[in-house]
């Protein structure tokens, strides 16, 4: 079974800006994938997309999933180019922080606090 | 006004409130540091959300968003550095001009866009600000927090911020708006 999302529908706007927007998103996802169903995401119409709200919809997922689980059943379509970038950074620095919270933690404090 | 810390959790914005928010704030809402501080990322981002349908106001400064980029490249580099093994490489030399390194200069670019699409520039002011008060909080704080300090009192902004030294500091009359529960 596939389920096509429209992402306007899930926030009821078209900034996708908190962390609590993205965790409604995150649920969906993550029981569709947890049954092994196919998910598309779609962005149409979304202006305005900050990393809270990616690093809760998408980032999470790896705390769950393996990435092939992840690429096999989830879809996300009408993505502006740079939130696509965007997203492909969040994911990154996801995977290498579940891989290692402590040292990213103390890598990301060396650096934040020297602002 | 005084001198006031804000629990951001408990703040409704107003259409009236005036913002600053400042480099610490734009990294937890732009810059990806996966589940890092997880519980600041909600409270800003929550936050923002409000400011947006409130509609009021976010200044944003050069000094910022200069802060913003330099941050966001630094911890690239740092995790670049540790992707690559490379602990001892030099930022300038080895780092600046790689193909990573251009690929994130194209996001912070895309990411300053978005986050001028919902900020109101504003001037430095240093012509009107008191230089010696500056350099007098700077006994105690970052330079560039004792401006943000006296800029916001001419301005009557209220500060936004995860940098925890705007608290300690006391000597101010600046509102203080920052996630109380990991701070105090």
């Amino acid at each position: 079974m596939l389920i096509l999302l429209l992402l306007l529908d899930i926030i009821k706007a078209d900034e996708a800006i908190s962390f609590a927007d993205g965790n409604k998103l995150f649920r969906i996802i993550k029981d569709a994938i947890k049954s092994k169903q196919n998910i598309t995401v779609d962005f149409s119409e979304v202006t305005f997309v900050t990393v809270p709200f990616l690093n809760a919809a998408f980032g999470q997922l790896f705390k769950y999933f393996k990435e092939d689980e992840i690429n096999n059943h989830l879809k996300i379509i009408n993505l502006k180019d740079d939130t696509k970038l965007l997203l492909e950074e969040v994911i990154e620095r996801y995977k290498e922080y579940y891989n290692d919270p402590e040292s990213f933690t103390e890598l990301v404090n060396d650096m934040i606090y020297g602002i | 006004m005084g001198f006031e810390v804000i629990d951001i959790s408990r703040y409704s914005p107003k259409n009236s409130d005036l913002f600053l928010f400042d480099t610490s704030v734009w990294m937890r809402l732009f810059c990806p540091l996966g589940g890092y501080h997880e519980e600041e990322q909600k409270a800003f981002s929550l936050f923002l959300k409000k400011i947006q349908s409130s509609k009021s106001s976010i200044f944003i400064t050069s000094l910022v968003l200069c802060e913003f980029a330099n941050a966001y490249l630094r911890s690239d580099f740092k995790l670049w550095q540790k992707r690559e093994g490379r602990f001892n490489a030099n930022y300038k030399k080895e780092f600046v001009g790689t193909i990573r390194y251009k690929k994130t200069v194209v996001i912070i670019t895309s990411v300053v866009k978005n986050i001028l699409s919902i900020c109101r520039k504003e001037s430095d002011n240093f012509n009107v600000l008191e230089i010696n008060k500056i350099l007098n909080h700077f006994q105690s704080i970052d330079f560039n927090d004792s401006y943000y300090l006296e800029l916001s009192s001419k301005s009557k902004f209220k500060i936004v911020t995860a940098d925890y030294d705007f608290i300690k500091y006391k000597n101010h009359s600046q509102e203080i708006v920052t996630v109380l529960k990991r701070k105090l």
